[in-house]
């Protein structure tokens, strides 16, 4: 998984070329960003389609805005797909929430919990919850997190790539699991 | 919120759920298990382990569909998308102070684009090369043109005068008995293009590049072509 680093790198690259005005750079971001509308689409179905075609494309739209204006706090951790994939995410779950959708998707939640396998719980975490949660989490700890499960990386080469120790990186990743649930135990509260 | 357990715990709990309880000697898994505080901070933090394996898995399928299906989505689209935000009246003014120094380069690429596959692919069908005069006035594609001994390091076109939004290059392989591939485009004010011998070396012998001069508001006025092989 290691040698994945060098298109981290590219990838931030491509964001530093681009911010410091690079034409050639904005339209080769621009291309890339041509995944955006199919990271929604996916999301829209696997939710059981709450967007019509015309909100998802208004959508698209606006994340796409949204990632540009953030442009700036990408920090190459993860590919910048899966970067966009997070904005879309959010985005989407916000205007499905703004929709008054948001019963559908809990409906939606609970038949996947009936039907997903015993060391698979879904929905005893909820994924909205998860995803604030997630945001919540900074520096070096969000790092440890994305790295360890979406990036599938070992703490070995965890610690390489963010020039830790191997026990550094384990104490991050413990004490950003002890955050994250901090803040699902908030959000819960807060959120009915 | 201070924790019950002695010091060690954190240390040990921090080991059992990066690698699980193998990775922890005889006595400090004994201590561990027999400790209720850890016992139950470690159901909780499992739970949530797994539910970050779902959204990465989730993130995973999502992305590994996103690539395979990436062709049915027009190239074009972001460039237009942004386009039409900036460019809509409702657009917040903080986005736009934040984009200013895109705006520009934006606006005149997504229209650009929007004329741009048109031209080019009836563009591509041409072997000889193609010029434009406008007024009396020719718009041509100077060099690389035919056989180019020196390589591809540098592009020449004459001057428009309409081209008040610049010129757009694209490079376009022409291997024979191969589909043309975009290699390389960008927008310049000025009357030539130079590219490094390490972004050109790599592409085929056999190339054919267009250059389009763009009005001010990034619309196409002229477009010239050539082909053009190296000899190494």
């Amino acid at each position: 998984m290691l040698q994945d680093s060098g298109d981290h790198q590219d990838d931030l690259r491509l964001v530093q070329r681009v911010l410091g005005g690079e034409e050639q750079a904005t339209e080769e971001l621009l291309l890339r960003l041509r995944c955006l509308p199919l990271i929604l689409s996916v999301r829209n179905r696997k939710l059981g389609s709450p967007l019509d075609a015309a909100l998802l494309e208004d959508l698209a739209q606006e994340t796409l805005l949204a990632v540009w204006q953030r442009l700036g706090s990408f920090a190459g951790t993860s590919r910048l797909e899966a970067w966009v994939y997070r904005f879309c995410l959010h985005k989407h779950l916000a205007q499905v929430r703004n929709r008054g959708r948001r019963q559908r998707i809990e409906a939606i939640e609970s038949e996947a919990l009936e039907h997903a396998p015993a060391d698979a719980p879904r929905g005893e975490v909820d994924d909205e919850r998860l995803q604030r949660s997630l945001d919540e989490l900074e520096g070096a700890r969000a790092a440890v997190v994305r790295l360890k499960h979406y990036e599938d990386l070992t703490f070995d080469e965890i610690a390489t790539r963010l020039s830790i120790s191997p026990n550094t990186a384990k104490t991050h990743y413990y004490r950003a699991l002890k955050s994250l649930r901090d803040s699902l135990s908030r959000f819960a509260r807060r959120v009915p | 919120m201070s924790s019950p357990c002695p010091p060690t715990h954190e240390a040990w709990q921090a080991e059992w759920l990066a690698r699980g309880p193998e990775g922890l000697s005889t006595h400090a898994r004994a201590e561990l298990e027999a400790c209720p505080h850890c016992r139950g901070e470690r159901d909780q933090l499992g739970a949530l382990q797994a539910a970050l394996a779902r959204d990465a898995d989730d993130e995973r399928e999502a992305l590994d569909e996103v690539r395979r299906r990436l062709g049915e989505v027009d190239p074009r689209w972001a460039l237009e998308a942004y386009a039409r935000r900036v460019r809509a009246p409702e657009a917040g003014a903080g986005s736009r102070t934040l984009l200013a120094p895109l705006l520009g380069v934006l606006c005149i690429a997504a229209s650009i684009a929007l004329l741009f596959l048109v031209p080019l692919a009836r563009q591509r069908t041409r072997t000889d090369g193609a010029d434009e005069t406008h007024l009396g006035q020719r718009f041509e594609a100077k060099s690389p043109r035919g056989r180019t001994p020196g390589g591809f390091g540098r592009f020449r076109w004459s001057k428009d005068t309409r081209a008040e939004g610049g010129y757009r290059v694209t490079v376009l392989s022409n291997e024979p008995g191969t589909e043309h591939r975009k290699l390389h485009s960008s927008i310049v004010t000025a009357l030539e293009l130079v590219l490094p011998p390490e972004l050109t070396e790599p592409w085929p012998d056999h190339i054919e590049w267009t250059v389009e001069a763009l009005d001010a508001g990034g619309n196409q006025v002229a477009v010239a072509s050539a082909p053009a092989w190296r000899e190494r």
